[in-house]
């Protein structure tokens, strides 16, 4: 993920700052969503006894996030990896 | 002479049926006028080998099934009585109650093994109970012992940091009510900082994930709270569990070695003599590199003890696929007496740590004892354990409700022989190898008053569970 820090080059137009922004934007808003759907999916109890969060949920909730979240970045890095040996080929 | 006319006979009646041996007779099989007016037929059984066939598959499996089944109602019953504790409301921003929990492969066997008892037997009943665990797992002897001993040095130092931060804060406090400050802020000729508009900036320090969710656009953020902090008991915080004896033994050593040892690793007596060789080889050549210092093949007193005191980047020809050796313990159990105790904490009340949570070592032990036996000549004990798990289950989910409920008291005396039983499991020739190259796990276990004297330790027999619960 690119949070991780897209070092500033200046040699980047603004153009294609933007661009690179709204492409970010549209991958993390993607990833978010698709978080809170797998996670409400696994962690929340269907009955809704009471309004506010458990703790069994709460403890739920943070572990599928991390899990989500590092299986995300892992997986990123790895295609990233694989883009460059076949950009690399001929 | 007799067989002659039997032959004749039996060759002139060719149309006779051949005779049918006796046991090929089918048995009538048993019935009843009651069984016979609701419609079933002769009950019989099958032949003798089916019969031995069945029921030797019967026996084994229905032994399985049945142990599987009381083991899922064990499971549930003590599930239950933790539930209500993990519907509790939290808020966004607590972190739950967080165990620790070491974990270590049982004698000449693997990781997994430990890990199975605990994944079956504990882990349902901390989940049901809505508690936070933290898994350190190790592969051999003494990396528990070393995590533990360090993690106790890297908060001594951080206190010591601690309290001069403290100072430093209470300077600037004191300065900041002094005429010098008043001064230097409401000088009017102090040059404005001068900022490039087009410098570019890395992303992290326009914005943060947070931002683009949009997360704290409306509602302020809240600062994380630990629930661990909040308990007016602090020894209702947290806890260990240790999964094994071994583990046990290795848990106590370095809590005993990080609380009453130095800070900094003490030289080993060879390492000294080495240096005095390498002094003496300066004097005449060269000077010696790192690979000569460690090599042990030129110096005859680092051939006979190599300790290791430094980090993995010191190692001239790091095997990044091989971890390095244990660190050697700080102090040895013959120490302990003349110690002194950590001077940098405050031991009249419970320590806590930056976040106001009780720090690890203060809290509530639970020992778990792993019953692995191996060897062909164990091999009906071992079935015999196969078939009365559920006995095991019981124990491992009531110890894991104990935790869960804090039930606990002071350590005592006779808790350093906690879970002993395990160790009648050992490989006799296992423990016979250890105690000659006196291995972590075999030598003799000393406890310190001045270290147990603050620990408690959780026990399944005080708890007070009241009626059993509905199994539905």
């Amino acid at each position: 993920m690119s949070f991780l820090g897209l070092g500033g080059s200046p040699s980047i137009s603004s153009q294609a700052k933007i661009q690179a922004a709204e492409a970010e934007l549209d991958m993390v808003t993607d990833m978010f969503n698709r978080l809170v759907e797998q996670c409400h999916k696994k962690c929340i109890d269907l009955s809704y006894k009471e309004s506010a969060v458990s703790k069994a949920e709460s403890n739920c909730i943070d572990r599928c996030v991390a899990k989500y979240f590092e299986t995300n970045v892992k997986v990123g890095e790895h295609m990233q990896q694989i883009g460059q040996t076949f950009a690399g080929r001929p | 002479m007799s067989t002659i006319p039997e032959k004749a006979a039996e060759t002139v009646t060719p149309a006779r049926k051949p005779a049918v041996p006796a046991e090929k007779v089918k048995p009538k099989g048993y019935s009843n006028p009651a069984l016979q007016a609701m419609g079933i037929p002769r009950l019989r059984l099958p032949s003798r080998n089916w019969s031995i066939f069945w029921a030797v598959l019967g026996l084994t499996t229905g032994g399985i099934v049945y142990d599987k089944y009381e083991q899922k109602q064990l499971r549930k019953r003590w599930m239950s009585y933790v539930q209500p504790q993990s519907e509790a409301e939290v808020a966004p921003n607590v972190k739950p109650r967080r165990l620790t929990i070491f974990i270590a492969p049982p004698p000449n066997d693997f990781l997994t093994e430990s890990l199975r008892y605990f994944k079956r037997y504990v882990k349902p009943v901390l989940n049901a109970g809505g508690l936070d665990f933290e898994i350190f797992t190790s592969e051999r002897q003494g990396d528990i012992r070393v995590h533990v001993a360090d993690q106790i040095r890297d908060l001594r130092r951080n206190a010591t940091a601690f309290k001069q931060v403290e100072l430093v804060k209470q300077k600037n406090e004191a300065y900041k009510r002094s005429w010098g400050y008043w001064f230097s802020k409401f000088n009017v000729f102090k040059k404005k900082e001068v900022v490039d508009p087009n410098a570019t900036k890395s992303v992290k320090q326009c914005y943060t994930p947070a931002d683009v969710f949009g997360i704290n656009y409306k509602t302020k953020p809240m600062a994380v709270e630990y629930e661990d902090a909040q308990f007016e008991n602090p020894h209702d915080a947290g806890g260990i569990i240790c999964v094994g004896r071994g583990v046990y033994k290795e848990y106590m050593r370095g809590v005993h070695e990080g609380l009453l040892g130095p800070l900094e690793q003490p030289k080993v007596e060879i390492v000294e003599a080495v240096e005095q060789v390498v002094v003496e080889a300066e004097t005449s050549a060269a000077i010696p590199t790192l690979d000569t210092t460690l090599a042990p093949a030129t110096d005859e007193a680092s051939k006979s003890d190599f300790r290791y005191n430094g980090d993995v980047d010191d190692l001239p020809n790091a095997n990044l696929k091989s971890k390095p050796p244990v660190k050697a313990p700080y102090i040895s159990a013959e120490d302990y007496a003349t110690a002194t105790l950590a001077p940098e904490f405050n031991f009249s009340t419970t320590i806590r740590d930056h976040n106001n949570v009780p720090v690890f070592f203060e809290l509530p032990i639970f020992v778990l004892r792993i019953p692995n036996i191996l060897g062909f000549l164990n091999s009906p004990q071992r079935i015999y354990r196969f078939y009365t798990k559920r006995w095991i289950a019981d124990e491992f989910n009531k110890g894991a409700v104990a935790v869960a409920l804090n039930a606990k008291r002071p350590f005592t005396p006779a808790d350093a022989d906690l879970a002993l039983v395990e160790e009648t499991d050992w490989p006799k020739k296992w423990v016979a190898s250890g105690k000659e190259k006196a291995s972590e796990w075999t030598r003799d276990f000393k406890v310190d008053h001045r270290v147990t004297s603050r620990m408690f330790v959780y026990d399944a027999t005080l708890l007070e569970l009241g009626e059993k619960k509905d199994q539905t």
